[in-house]
């Protein structure tokens, strides 16, 4: 029983994929969706076949549907469908892993000065409408936050778990107050753009956001999962040192990547909560909290919650509903039902 | 072999001076003394987790403090004192944690190494732990899981860190008959404190009194255990009796 569970949970985002594929609200039938798919991919394939053999191709494939079902299928839903994605294995992994670093069951990325930071850059790049871009500027300042955090709570060359709360508090503090003096100084419509982008929302999503988050998050997700198993022998704290772990060295990489998986999310989507937070416990609930199956598991269920929750954003009512507000409104109550029946799996 | 020649180190107003001692294969050392004396700063000193003023701790005449983590992992054991169970892991998923100086960062253990650390947990017989949550054991198998850790690291040398203390008799008298039985059986050195020098007595090969960060003597219960010597160290005046060749350490009656 358990053991079906965990296989449905380690290949929920498949089907998570194609039932948020299927939902928006242009409607388009299973059927030609699940076509269309096809053949895009056998259109993909016989390009890239043809870049081979020189330009002889070896099957033509013509897509006969109209454009306005290809334009929402492949430029629309699509390139949000895989951002929501990777952004929502990228929350729920940095959450998995910072809790169990710094053995703290309260915390998330955020902790880190991640969110604040990354308010205050698009703040200032909307407030002063920088040519540079809400995205680069969020993903800069989220950065330029984590590196104040971790400077202020390193104390004696370590990062204790009291410190590096301590600090991203008043890291956070420092942005927030920033961030509202540009919201004080701004114009209306301007104010409402960035308390929007504050709400977190996956409608600028497009190919060049994929582009951009994909790679980053792939390549921190897989080369957290390979080292998945030094999670467990960390979070016992100094204790590592006794059975051979530099301890300090492997938490700053491990920073490092949930930095920049995390930076990379909220630069293109705003500030989502709740899902760093949840998704591991829930996990952590139901299958235990070794990291060999916590980090797997946290990958998959943070991308099927992520993009079904932002399906339902997308499309419940005409006008889209922050996804920020679904995904703690949603998580909720789940969260609360496995506190209550398991007790939260962490102390005892 | 453990050998620590000449070590110093001091943190504020508290010092360790001029440590000198030796422990030989299949031997119990005890650092005995009260609380404050020193005797875990010693003891962290000598794995290096706290760092001496010089490199001064030797094991089979290799300098121990020039080894990196990984390598010092491969030859002592550390088992710690106090200790927060983080998370609600399985007792072999903890004491698997000990192999991680044989893995890579990006390696997991597999059947071979969980074989392993189901091997040392049940020669310490407590097999029956094996997939129980590390937060619902007791003290004492808390204790025990915590030397399993350090025996999958096969270690020469094994520190132990107050292996008695929050545990009740029964626990106290397990625990140490435990580490007994390893240096006989599997020929470790074992260097540990213990502020009880009752227990000390029983099962030390050797003994070093230790006070205000000081080596005040070091040598066989039966020479060092005197009441002169340990009114000095506990500040209390002491009875000593024998019995089945053990001394045991009595509080005189006018203190109680």
């Amino acid at each position: 029983m358990k053991r079906l569970f965990f296989l449905f949970i380690l290949i929920s985002p498949v089907f998570a994929f194609f039932v948020s594929l299927f939902i928006g609200t242009y409607h388009m039938s299973m059927l030609d969706i699940i076509s269309m798919t096809f053949l895009k991919v056998l259109q993909i394939i016989s390009g890239a076949l043809s870049k081979i053999t020189l330009g002889k191709l070896y099957f033509n494939v013509h897509l006969s549907y109209p454009g306005v079902y290809q334009v929402i299928l492949f430029e629309i839903r699509l390139p949000r469908v895989i951002l929501a994605m990777v952004v929502g294995s990228a929350l729920a992994l940095s959450g998995a892993v910072l809790q169990a670093i710094f053995r703290n069951p309260l915390v998330n990325s955020y902790i880190l000065g991640i969110s604040s930071g990354a308010a205050f850059g698009a703040a200032l790049a909307i407030g002063l409408s920088l040519s540079l871009g809400v995205t680069p500027a969020a993903f800069t300042f989220a950065l330029v936050a984590v590196f104040l955090t971790t400077s202020l709570a390193k104390i004696g060359g370590r990062i204790t778990p009291v410190s590096l709360i301590l600090a991203g508090i008043i890291i956070n503090a420092f942005f927030s107050a920033l961030t509202s003096l540009l919201e004080f100084l701004m114009e209306h419509e301007k104010l409402a753009s960035v308390v929007y982008w504050l709400m977190g929302s996956f409608t600028n999503a497009d190919w060049h956001s994929v582009k951009v988050a994909f790679p980053v998050i792939f390549a921190g997700c897989l080369v957290i999962f390979l080292m998945r198993w030094q999670l467990n022998v960390l979070s016992f704290g100094e204790e590592a040192k006794f059975v051979g772990v530099e301890t300090e060295r492997l938490k700053f990489i491990f920073i490092l990547i949930v930095s920049l998986i995390t930076a990379a999310s909220v630069a293109f989507c705003g500030i989502i909560g709740w899902v760093g937070l949840m998704i591991p416990h829930m996990v952590r609930m139901a299958f235990g909290p070794d990291h060999k199956t916590l980090i797997p598991l946290s990958i998959t269920l943070g991308a099927s919650f992520m993009v079904l929750a932002d399906t339902l954003a997308r499309s419940i009512t005409t006008y889209e509903i922050p996804i920020g507000i679904l995904t703690t409104l949603l998580g909720i109550p789940f969260f609360a039902y496995l506190l209550r029946k398991t007790g939260g799996g962490w102390y005892d | 072999m453990i050998e620590v020649r000449g070590l110093s180190f001091s943190y504020g107003d508290f010092s360790v001076k001029d440590v000198h001692f030796k422990a030989k294969e299949g031997e119990v050392l005890t650092l005995l003394g009260p609380n404050g004396s020193g005797k875990t700063t010693i003891l962290k000193n000598v794995y290096g987790l706290l760092k001496p003023e010089k490199k001064c701790v030797f094991i089979d005449g290799r300098n121990f403090h020039s080894m990196s983590l990984r390598e010092r992992a491969m030859i002592a054991g550390y088992v710690p004192q106090s200790h927060h169970p983080p998370f609600p892991y399985t007792v072999l998923d903890v004491i698997v944690t000990g192999l991680a100086s044989q893995l890579s960062v990006f390696e997991s253990p597999r059947k071979e190494h969980y074989d392993k650390a189901l091997e040392k947990l049940r020669l310490l017989g407590m097999e029956h732990l094996r997939d129980k949550p590390y937060t619902q054991l007791s003290g004492g198998q808390i204790q025990m899981v915590l030397i399993a850790r350090a025996l999958v690291q096969e270690p020469k040398v094994l520190l132990l860190d107050e292996p008695t203390a929050h545990l009740d008799f029964k626990n106290q008298v397990k625990i140490l008959g435990v580490v007994k039985k390893l240096t006989r059986e599997e020929g470790i050195t074992a260097v540990l404190t213990l502020h009880d020098p009752n227990l000390a007595s029983i099962y030390s090969d050797r003994i070093a009194l230790v006070k205000e960060g000081r080596i005040r003597a070091i040598g066989k219960p039966s020479t060092i255990l005197r009441e002169d010597t340990l009114e000095e160290v506990y500040g209390i005046p002491v009875h000593i009796l024998e019995f089945d060749g053990f001394r045991i350490i009595l509080p005189r009656a006018e203190v109680i």
